[in-house]
């Protein structure tokens, strides 16, 4: 802990305390996991960029369907390549003190696959390809689920979900929040 | 067909590509409409043509000349120079600081129109005023909508440039601006500080744009701020607001360095996912608000009698069963009631044992009630009354919500997404299944099922209670075998029986499987409170048996808990190995699953122990404490080293608040107990620090307020505790209650009538675009998508009031049949959601 100490100065520690959901110990945690992912890259520097390779070492990045974009969504540079200012982010929004409506527009974003700003057929077909991993559904099942999904969700009928759809949907769901969550 | 109008929103990029003269296909026209509002004077044509599209026509024109127009740029300009068409300034900016599309906001025809929209006052829209008001109706989703549109759809174009610093800069730039519109917020106060900090923190970019952001506001609040001396009330306010600000922050990060067990609950996240972990966390709960009840009643009570009391504790001779039974040498310690008197003890400072035992455990009571009934009731309304049960949007939910983020490892991952596989198929099957009325005597065989389960399963926790009591009553007090016999049957049935009830439950056919689950908690939670209240009542009817009841009790209560120990933790996670092991050698694969239900009602009942023995033992809450951190250890370890993730999901939210409740209303029961014992049952002449009183509410009373019997007061409480002012004070609150329920269940008619109501809108912009379609021969959509549909194409007949943030027909004003009016969209009928989300 004491050689990440050494990498902030006071202010900058105080800036990631007041913009994310962290206290400053979590934030040196976090740059302490940030580091283990690329040790020697880190070493350097401390904002260095990792690629997105690196960050999905991170083992609950690693295993999730959604993995890459998740990556994408965060980096600030739109592909996947993240600093340390991005994971940090991301680990905030994950964190337990994060609201439910900036993880609902996060998840917004990771779902919405092809950028449109709204989760349409096609993206719901990616997140439940992606949900049910190596088990493929069979293509009607696939269309029924949709179907259903629109049905339940869709409240203007328009063929696919806008953020204002989908937050409505999390906000009456009891285990988003539960779900959507990193423990650091 | 609806899919043809792409619903745009506000990005800059669509600026951009409009002014640019990029062919945006996915645009809406009615953008246009707006951009060409901003980029020219307003043309107020009035005469020709339905107004807002005469716009359009001049701004095609206009995105053709100036094909390198930097929106942006031009927008920052027109910030800060005098601007010379104010209106349009202050439409941007209002358009701009609004949320997206909650609020009404139409395509102002005239000037008076522009005036209209003017009146509202600005702030009406500003969001971080609106932060403040998160918690009323409609504020925390105008501020959501708000944080979504201003930095969640402005950052997904960022990329397009490769995030160079410039960019982000620019982009910085932007949110800046639009910042300072809000006094509230750039205000130099302590306030407007943590408004600035929360709206930053919860706005949704990245952090390295949040961090320009913030140096900037915080350099322009410097400047614009004049120094204003502050008056000494005021900064004694704003010193001590900041101090408090400190301090919390720095008990987050004192809780967090402190945070119990923080390594082990990571791993079972990791592992099994947030069931499991769901679990140890109510454990770590429990664990913890005993520790508090262990220190409390320590410190008050047995640490100043040890040390002040005048006869020390008998340093009998030390034997291992004692330890077990709770007898011989621990009889007479501080462990129980009988060992504390009523002396008042320190010679300097006065300590009066009575009044101490007394307040302390009045106090411990009191605040686990209401920590408990608080977290309960929190519990409740965040995953019952939020979620209106959870139950609406089942696939929804199980695409949205199915992952859990938390796994870490690569086999929990793959069974996750088999069990999210195997549920979808469920639900699908369950979808497509016709829904076959079942046959009559099929109906009867199931309800004739039930019936005949319940009456078994009631008959035999009757059975069960009755034994017990045969038992204490026939078996003599004396024999050593005696004393543990009792609790060894007692904690032999609550081992046993729930696993009976869970068996008896798959044959009586629930469809939901959490139907199934409520019935068995509910049982084995009858079950528990049965055998609990014969064991109680034994004692207490036999009480003047013995020179010291309630040491006895103490006693009874100890061993209880002991043996709960011995038999629901030891034996059965020695059980656990055996099968594990026997498992291991016969199909080579299988593991044990956790049993999340019955582990959770296991230390419930513990728990349930713990509190009715501990009036009378005031250093049980150390043993429970030691107790429960070494059954960390064991389950800890059974799980990590014996089981496998479960391959059906558990719907922790709802499920720990049926704990939460469970555990509270043992704890109402229990209260009710003690108020019986304290104010109805003599105590014990010989010992004890109650002994001068006859009952021990007395102290209360005679001792502190030093009541006659005949005083006028004593008068008023007796006149008070008298049942018709206490039925009567029930009905009210029944009252009170049905008003309430009403309530909320006419509001939920009202959301039902207006879901409706919305689904009907939608399906009359169906109809009207296939007219609309039929009569123009697709040359309408053509051009709507082209941005340049020719106004007369319309129906005059209709009047449209685009909102141009959606671009869409969707919020279309319907003069439908019957003369009504009506308009909705999504975000209207969310608030009316809000609304009724208060009961």
């Amino acid at each position: 802990m004491g050689q990440a100490k050494s990498q902030f100065t006071k202010e900058e520690l105080q800036d990631y305390e007041d913009l994310t959901y962290f206290t400053k110990k979590e934030v040196l945690l976090v740059h302490q996991k940030f580091k283990a992912l690329a040790p020697e890259k880190v070493g350097h520097n401390r904002n260095a960029k990792l690629p997105m390779a690196k960050i999905l070492l991170y083992p609950e990045l690693s295993v999730n369907p959604f993995g890459e974009r998740i990556c994408k969504v965060f980096s600030s540079s739109q592909d996947g390549d993240c600093t340390f200012e991005d994971f940090l982010d991301m680990m905030s929004v994950f964190s337990e003190a994060a609201p439910k409506s900036v993880k609902a527009e996060h998840a917004f974003r990771i779902f919405d696959f092809d950028g449109d700003d709204m989760l349409g057929v096609s993206d719901l077909r990616q997140v439940i390809g992606k949900l049910t991993g190596e088990n493929k559904l069979s293509e009607t099942d696939m269309t029924v689920l949709v179907q259903n999904i629109l049905d339940e969700a869709d409240l203007d009928d328009d063929g696919a979900l806008s953020f204002a759809e989908f937050e409505h949907v999390i906000d009456r769901s009891s285990d988003f929040l539960n779900s959507f969550r990193i423990r650091l | 067909m609806s899919r043809q109008f792409q619903r745009p929103s506000l990005k800059p990029e669509t600026y951009n590509a409009l002014a640019s003269g990029l062919t945006h296909r996915s645009t809406g026209g009615l953008k246009s409409a707006f951009e060409s509002r901003y980029h020219k004077e307003p043309v107020h044509c009035s005469e020709e043509l339905s107004h807002g599209e005469s716009h359009i026509n001049v701004h095609v024109n206009q995105s053709q000349q100036n094909q390198t127009y930097d929106w942006k740029d031009e927008y920052n300009k027109s910030l800060s120079g005098p601007s010379n068409n104010y209106y349009e300034k202050q439409l941007m900016e209002r358009i701009m600081s609004q949320p997206s599309s909650s609020t009404e906001f139409q395509i102002a025809k005239t000037p008076i129109e522009y005036e209209e929209i003017l009146d509202k006052p600005l702030s009406e829209y500003s969001i971080h005023r609106l932060s403040q008001l998160s918690n009323k109706q409609g504020g925390s989703n105008l501020k959501r909508q708000f944080e979504a549109r201003v930095g969640g759809t402005i950052r997904s174009n960022l990329g397009t440039n490769n995030g160079s610093d410039n960019v982000l800069e620019n982009h910085a730039n932007f949110i800046v601006s639009k910042m300072e519109q809000d006094e509230a917020l750039m205000q130099n106060s302590p306030d407007a500080d943590e408004l600035r900090r929360t709206a930053l923190r919860d706005m949704p970019q990245c952090l390295t744009v949040k961090r320009s952001v913030k140096d900037k506001l915080s350099l322009s609040v410097q400047q614009k701020s004049k120094r204003r001396s502050l008056g000494c009330w005021k900064l004694l306010k704003y010193r001590i607001s900041i101090q408090f600000t400190k301090f919390k922050i720095s008990i987050k990060d004192l809780a967090y360095s402190l945070e119990l067990w923080y390594v082990p609950l990571k791993k079972i996240e990791g592992n099994f996912g947030t069931g499991v972990a769901s679990f140890f966390k109510f454990f770590r709960w429990l664990f913890l608000l005993n520790v508090l009840t262990a220190l409390i009643s320590t410190c008050f009570i047995v640490i100043p009698k040890v040390i002040f009391s005048s006869n020390q504790e008998p340093s009998g001779n030390w034997s291992f069963t004692d330890l077990i039974t709770g007898q011989g040498f621990l009889t007479n310690s501080s462990l129980y009631y009988g060992f504390f008197t009523n002396e008042i003890i320190g010679s300097i400072l006065p300590y009066s044992m009575p009044h101490a035992y007394f307040f302390t455990m009045l106090f411990i009571y009191v605040v686990s009630f209401v920590i408990i009934g608080f977290s309960a009731a929190r519990s409740y309304k965040r995953s019952f009354i939020e979620t209106e049960g959870g139950l609406k949007n089942a696939f929804a939910n199980k695409i949205f919500c199915g992952w859990d983020f938390n796994i870490a490892t690569k086999d929990a991952a793959e069974l996750k997404s088999k069990a999210i596989f195997s549920e979808l198929k469920e639900l699908i099957w369950d979808f497509a299944k016709t829904k076959r009325k079942k046959s009559c005597y099929e109906r009867f065989l199931v309800v004739s099922v039930r019936i005949f389960a319940n009456i078994l399963i009631l008959s035999l926790t009757a059975c069960t209670g009755a034994a017990l009591w045969y038992f204490l009553e026939n078996v003599s007090v004396d024999g050593d075998m005696r004393v543990l016999l009792a609790p060894i049957f007692i904690n032999s049935i609550m081992t046993l029986m729930p696993m009976l009830l869970s068996f008896v439950v798959k044959y009586e056919d629930y469809k939901d499987p959490k139907t199934a689950l409520y019935m068995t908690l509910s049982r084995t939670f009858l079950l528990g409170t049965i055998n609990i209240a014969v064991l109680v009542t034994y004692w207490l009817k036999n009480d003047n048996k013995s020179a010291c009841w309630e040491t006895l009790l103490g006693q009874e209560f100890y061993r209880m808990i002991i043996f709960d120990f011995i038999i629901a933790i030891l034996c059965t996670a020695l059980l656990q190995i055996i099968l594990f092991f026997i498992f291991k050698y016969c199909t080579k694969t299988a593991f044990l699953e956790f049993d999340i239900a019955w582990n959770t009602m296991q230390i419930i009942y513990n728990q349930t122990l713990f509190w009715v023995g501990l009036v009378f033992s005031p250093l049980l809450p150390v043993v429970i404490v030691i107790k429960l951190f070494i059954t960390w250890y064991i389950r800890y370890s059974v799980v990590l080293f014996l089981c496998k993730p479960s391959t059906k999901s558990w719907r922790a939210a709802q499920t720990s608040t049926w704990f939460l409740f469970m555990i509270f209303i043992s704890l109402l029961c229990i209260g009710v107990l003690i108020g019986y014992i304290i104010s109805y049952i003599q105590t014990s002449e010989s010992c004890g620090p109650f002994n001068d009183y006859e009952h021990i509410y007395e102290i209360i009373t005679i001792g502190v307020l030093q009541l006659r019997t005949n005083s006028t007061v004593w008068a008023v409480v007796l006149f008070v505790t008298k049942p018709g002012v206490i039925a009567l004070i029930a009905i009210f609150l029944c009252a009170a209650i049905y008003y309430a329920r009403a309530k909320a269940n006419s509001q939920k008619e009202i959301v039902k009538q207006c879901r409706n109501m919305l689904t009907w809108s939608a399906k009359d912009k169906e109809y009207l675009n296939s007219l609309a379609f039929q009569v123009t021969k697709g040359q309408w959509q053509y051009q709507l998508q082209d941005k340049t549909f020719n106004p007369h194409l319309f129906d005059p007949s209709l009047t449209n009031h685009f909102d141009y943030r959606t671009g869409d027909l969707d919020r279309v004003d319907y003069e439908n049949g019957s003369g009504m009016r009506f308009r909705a969209s999504t975000s209207d009928f969310q608030d009316l959601n809000k609304d009724n989300s208060g009961y």
